[in-house]
């Protein structure tokens, strides 16, 4: 049962407000460089939505349009377009188009929620006063990538750092989007177990800035599995746990970059860094921004790996398998290629003929009992009768069922 | 002149001997007999193992993922992958699968060569058009820049709209098995204008009840897919009636599983004794066996759609009813079958009441193939009873127990039948000896032991209510309660099952291949291709067994009246309505 | 026709256990009472549900939950890729009492099943499932679509929640 334990049935909507941890913890919204905004500052939010082409800037205008129900790599399941730019105070009406069956407008944070609606011309507006970005999906096709976002405000913040060298850490992180700046709290929360790639496998946000002193929270979102939290430096390490709302802390007193994992899931990019003062690493770290969307694209690196202990464990079973296959075709192909000149050779004639039918011990004609067979079908007859009654009167009978 | 001239030996003529340079008198291989149907035969194995390989690439990709093992695609794609492993080894690698051993059951039985090699080259171009037509839309899913897909999974059920090539592929595939079953009619015709009183030989009695049976059935998918799915997919009409629609399906979709089944029955009943080293028990319980089946599969269809609303429970009744009847030919065939093989092993000296299982011949693969795959139908028996239950069907309706049990039926007692078959075929259809004998042996029991593991976990699985068909193991607001045992446990066992099974499909082609490109032609092969008189034969059982003009009427009554009211009551409300348009729109 | 004395007896046993199938599957039907889905909830055109025009359809009403006279009555509709209601709400339902779920779709064929229980219908569109359950102790049960219906498949589930007859709140009538 372990695996499934922690999935008891829970009031709805544990999804969303999974995901919505990504957007809760940290506070990221809005506050990393406009540059990075540009090229996607949503946290792996984008990955697989089709439509989504960069951040439409609409600033300038108190009301904005955004479709629901527009074209989406082919199906009918997009916002469009999927992310816009607003001044604070502007007011987005949200059309639907009718395409796709019935949509809704709900926000990750839950600061927006409209009715689920098919029809074609209905609307639904929000204005948005306070900077930031706000997420939000179509429930019903959020799978589907209808995602969107609202980025309300030019953005600010900085610092004048740029990003610190991370030596490559984050090459295979696909929610690597940047080094989210928080310096000024005193504390911190990431979530553990947030969307990467399309895996709960990620800590949101990856990458924080934070000033000496800072503790920073991490929180268990409950998706993916028993997750931990250990310092590539071993100054920190958490216990491994799966349980949804579990925490764990650390105050960073020393200037410097600290690197972590969830070890159970490292080699599928659960990986975060803490970056203490105002470090800076030249222009690197850009670099490794722009690479990370391409690498978004091919969905969890080329050589997928397992994602937990059971994945593992049947690789290693069906890979030792599949050498000793391996060997013995291997050796079999020798043998016969060595053999074939000289042994086959003998067999060989004008035409194919079958070997030569082999004669019975003993002649066995018509008056034959078949005892054993006798007994062979007795038992499968109990055998069965015996599974029909437990699978009919204690499996079957008792518990909800349909009576009309 | 000949040596034994039963019905079952066919013609066997002196010509057929020749003197080997070791000395011995021995027979010619069919190949050399009849290299034309020798050749047929072997080109739709080929295309059926070349089906099989990729679908069972399709199956591994599926079982790591959904077990959330190892994900190499999205979890949309998933269900392009599923798509393509239930059409490929369910229709490509199941039809031409038979095609080739009925081809060969057929041709050395009657001792007839097929009689016209145009009809032939036909249907072996109108199968092998249909099938690229359909694997090829499937595959096209998985690529955004070709305009077309068909993730509509094996069942293709409206409103779920594939591309119209998927169907016309579909199509074609089906209208060739019927130009091939002609073929073997006319060869069955030709046969009985030089033998007017004799009675049928036994392998031919059997393909001819088989395609039949299928004749009768396959109709249903033909008109839902001409009549239907391929204007409605042009645009040619807007709507069809998604349960009309779905009820052909299923007029189909049952008899089809006998169609893979009968021919793993063919080998049964006429080869496994002879490898056992004995003769078959009973030729007419044989003759009855596949009589009750051509009558009884097809009215039976609605045992897939119990749990449909729109049809009334009477005709649920009916189909239960004729459904738990049509145990009987597969009891009968147990029984049989195990007292082939008692018979075998009693001949090479046996003794003792279950001992003689050890001295069966275990390792030869194309025994213990068969074997295996008996005993996997046994099992897989018992969870079809399940799923015919009607009302117990509730507990297991579209849960993973329901590809648990199929994995059983289609996926081992057809498919290990046909692995292990080909093991003593290839060498007869090639004139080349079997290569990497030493990989075959194992082959078996690596499936029979894959499957072991993915089939039981499945089974507990759908116990648990784990729904089939779908690209993730866990949901967020249902919790799955297993039974016996825990669910991470059955993830484990599919994954390692299904890899196991993988590795016993590549285990397979490397000996086919190996067979093919090393094997030398005109070889003395090491397998014998006789097939012994049974114990009790054909002149026991009266002649009305062979009239197969009188059990195909009765079959035909049988159809009109399981189907008749039921599909009335469907097209009485409008042929079209209530109906729905093609999604995604 | 020869048959061999072990045969006979082994097709006499056949039919004896064909028969008793039969009639283990008949005592269900009769006994504790489990009957079949059926067409007793008539069809719709599925256009009228994916249009939201329900008061066109007699054997149809705005998905909800509803407790009348008659007992309660919950409407569903499944489409790509929820259930309403069902996901972005749970159905409540009292124990102890007869439940008549209507059940159907505007777009594809889907299933509804109660992990782990028999309650488990397809749901077709142009036709109607209704069926009747009692459920006798308080509790969620996981609603999942057990027939593929698009490439968001796997996210389509939903939730029954039973509660006692007191804490239920009547629904609309």
């Amino acid at each position: 049962m372990a695996p499934n334990r922690d999935r008891q049935p829970r009031p709805t909507r544990r999804r969303l407000l999974a995901a919505g941890g990504t957007v809760a913890t940290g506070a990221l919204l809005g506050a990393t460089a406009p540059a990075a905004a540009q090229s996607g500052e949503f946290d792996g939010w984008f990955d697989g939505v089709d439509n989504y082409d960069g951040v439409v800037d609409r600033t300038g205008q108190s009301e904005v349009t955004v479709e629901v129900g527009v074209d989406n790599g082919g199906q009918p399941y997009g916002f469009g377009p999927a992310a816009v730019r607003i001044d604070p105070g502007a007011t987005v009406v949200w059309e639907w188009t009718g395409e796709g069956g019935s949509h809704n407008v709900v926000a990750e944070d839950g600061s927006f929620e409209s009715e689920l609606v098919g029809e074609a011309g209905h609307t639904f507006s929000h204005t948005f006063e306070s900077e930031g970005t706000f997420k939000y999906v179509c429930v019903p096709h959020e799978a589907l990538g209808m995602k969107g976002a609202i980025v309300v405000g030019g953005g600010g913040g900085g610092g004048g750092v740029s990003e610190p060298n991370y030596d490559g850490w984050f090459d295979d992180v696909d929610n690597y989007d940047g080094t989210v700046d928080e310096r000024g709290n005193d504390e911190v929360s990431v979530g553990v177990g947030v969307d990467n790639g399309g895996q709960p496998y990620g800590f949101g946000p990856p990458a924080v800035r934070i000033d000496p002193g800072t503790t920073v929270v991490w929180e268990w979102t409950g998706d993916g599995g028993s997750h931990n939290v250990v310092a590539e430096d071993g100054s920190f390490e958490s216990e491994l746990v799966s349980e949804a709302g579990h925490t764990f802390s650390h105050t960073f007193e020393e200037e410097g970059v600290y690197k972590y994992v969830c070890i159970p899931h490292e080699s599928l990019g659960m990986k975060g860094a803490i970056v203490v003062g105002d470090i800076s690493g030249g222009g690197d770290g850009g670099d490794e921004t722009e690479a990370t969307p391409a690498e978004g694209e091919t969905g969890g690196g080329l050589i997928p790996l397992p994602s937990d202990f059971i994945g593992w464990f049947a690789l290693v079973i069906g890979g030792s398998l599949g050498v000793a296959v391996t060997t013995v075709l291997g050796a079999e192909s020798y043998a016969a290629y060595r053999d074939h000149a000289t042994s086959e050779q003998a067999y060989v004639g004008e035409q194919s003929t079958e070997a030569v039918e082999q004669e019975p011990v003993e002649e066995i004609g018509g008056e034959y009992d078949p005892l054993g067979t006798a007994a062979l079908v007795a038992g499968y007859f109990a055998l069965i009768a015996l599974l029909w009654v437990f699978m009919y009167f204690v499996e079957f009978i008792g518990g909800p069922t349909i009576t009309g | 002149m000949a040596t034994e001239h039963g019905s079952e030996t066919g013609f066997e003529t002196e010509q057929e001997f020749v003197e080997t340079e070791d000395g011995t008198r021995r027979r010619l291989a069919f190949v050399d007999r009849f290299p034309e149907a020798a050749r047929t035969a072997r080109i739709c194995l080929w295309i059926a193992f070349a089906a099989f390989g990729v679908g069972a690439l399709f199956g591994l990709i599926q079982a790591l993922h959904r077990t959330n093992t190892l994900r190499i695609i999205s979890s949309a794609d998933y269900y392009t992958i599923l798509t393509g492993h239930g059409v490929l080894l369910a229709l490509v690698f199941t039809t031409f699968g038979i095609a080739g051993l009925f081809h060969w059951a057929n041709t050395r039985s009657l001792g007839v060569s097929p009689t016209s090699r145009r009809l032939t080259q036909g249907w072996l171009w109108t199968m092998s058009i249909g099938t690229l037509l359909a694997a090829g839309t499937i595959v096209a899913g998985l690529f955004d820049w070709i305009p077309a897909s068909a993730d509509v999974l094996y069942t293709f059920y409206a409103p779920l709209e594939a591309h119209p090539l998927f169907y016309v592929g579909a199509a074609l595939l089906i209208v060739g098995s019927w130009g091939a079953g002609l073929d073997w009619f006319l060869q069955y015709r030709e046969w009985r204008s030089h033998n007017p009183d004799a009675r049928i030989p036994l392998q031919s009695f059997m393909v001819m009840t088989t395609m039949l049976m299928w004749y009768l059935s396959s109709a249903g998918v033909a008109i839902e897919v001409v009549f239907f799915l391929i204007p409605w997919s042009l645009g040619l009409i807007s709507q069809v009636d998604p349960l009309l629609t779905r009820t052909l399906f299923w007029y189909f979709g049952h008899p089809v599983v006998y169609f893979w089944l009968l021919p793993a029955y063919v080998v049964w009943y006429t080869v496994l004794p002879k490898l056992s080293g004995g003769r078959l028990f009973s030729d007419p319980l044989a003759r009855v066996t596949f009589v009750l089946f051509l009558l009884l599969s097809t009215p039976v269809g609605f045992h897939h759609q119990y749990t449909d609303p729109g049809i009334a429970s009477g005709y649920k009744l009916v189909a239960m009813t004729n459904t738990m009847f049509l145990l009987l030919p597969s009891l009968l065939t147990l029984f049989t079958v195990v007292a082939s093989m008692e018979h075998g092993a009693r001949q090479q000296g046996s003794t003792g009441r279950l001992a003689w299982l050890k001295d069966l011949p275990w390792e030869r693969p194309e025994f213990s193939g068969i074997a295996l795959a008996g005993i996997m139908f046994a099992a897989g028996g018992f969870s079809g009873m399940i799923n015919a239950g009607m009302n117990i069907n509730y507990l297991i309706h579209n849960t993973l127990w329901v590809p648990g049990h199929f994995h059983l039926t289609v996926g081992t007692a057809y498919a290990l039948t046909l692995m292990a078959i080909a093991y003593w075929l290839v060498p007869q259809l090639t004139g080349k000896r079997l290569q990497f004998r030493g990989l075959a042996a194992v082959q078996p029991f690596v499936w029979f032991v894959g499957m072991v593991l993915m089939s039981n976990a499945m089974h507990r699985g759908g116990l648990a209510g784990i729904p089939r068909r779908t690209a993730e193991p866990q949901y967020d607001m249902v919790s799955f309660d297993a039974v016996v045992g825990t669910v991470g446990e059955m993830r484990l066992q599919i994954a390692i099952g299904g890899t196991l099974l993988f590795v016993g499909a590549v285990m397979f082609l490397a000996v086919m291949f190996g067979t093919w490109a090393l094997g030398k032609p005109n070889s003395r092969l090491r397998v014998n291709g006789t097939i012994p008189e049974p114990l009790s034969g054909p002149e026991e059982s009266p002649r009305v067994l062979d009239n197969l003009k009188l059990w195909t009427a009765i079959a035909i009554m049988l159809v009109l009246l399981a189907y008749g009211i039921p599909l009335y009551d469907m097209v009485a409300d409008g042929l079209l309505s209530p109906g729905s348009v093609p999604f995604p729109e | 026709m020869h048959v061999h004395r072990f045969e006979r007896l082994w097709f006499g046993a056949s039919l004896v256990l064909i028969v008793a199938f039969i009639g283990t599957i008949i005592y269900g039907a009769v006994g504790p009472g489990i009957a079949m889905v059926d067409d007793s909830g008539g069809t719709v055109e599925p256009s009228v549900i994916a249009d939201g025009e329900y008061e066109q359809a007699d054997n149809f009403r705005e998905p909800g939950v509803y407790d009348t006279e008659d007992g309660v009555d919950v409407y569903v509709v499944a489409r790509q890729y929820f259930f309403q209601p069902g996901t972005s709400e749970p159905i409540r339902v009292p124990a102890g009492e007869e439940i008549s779920f209507h059940v159907t779709s505007p777009d594809v064929t889907h299933g509804f099943n109660l992990a782990g229980t028999n309650v488990n219908t397809m749901v077709i569109p142009g036709q109607v499932a209704e069926f009747s359950v009692t459920f006798e102790e308080t509790g969620e049960h996981g609603i999942v679509c057990h027939e593929y219906c698009g490439d968001g498949h796997h996210t389509m589930e939903g939730q029954v929640v039973v509660v006692e007859q007191s804490e239920f709140e009547g629904g609309e009538n």
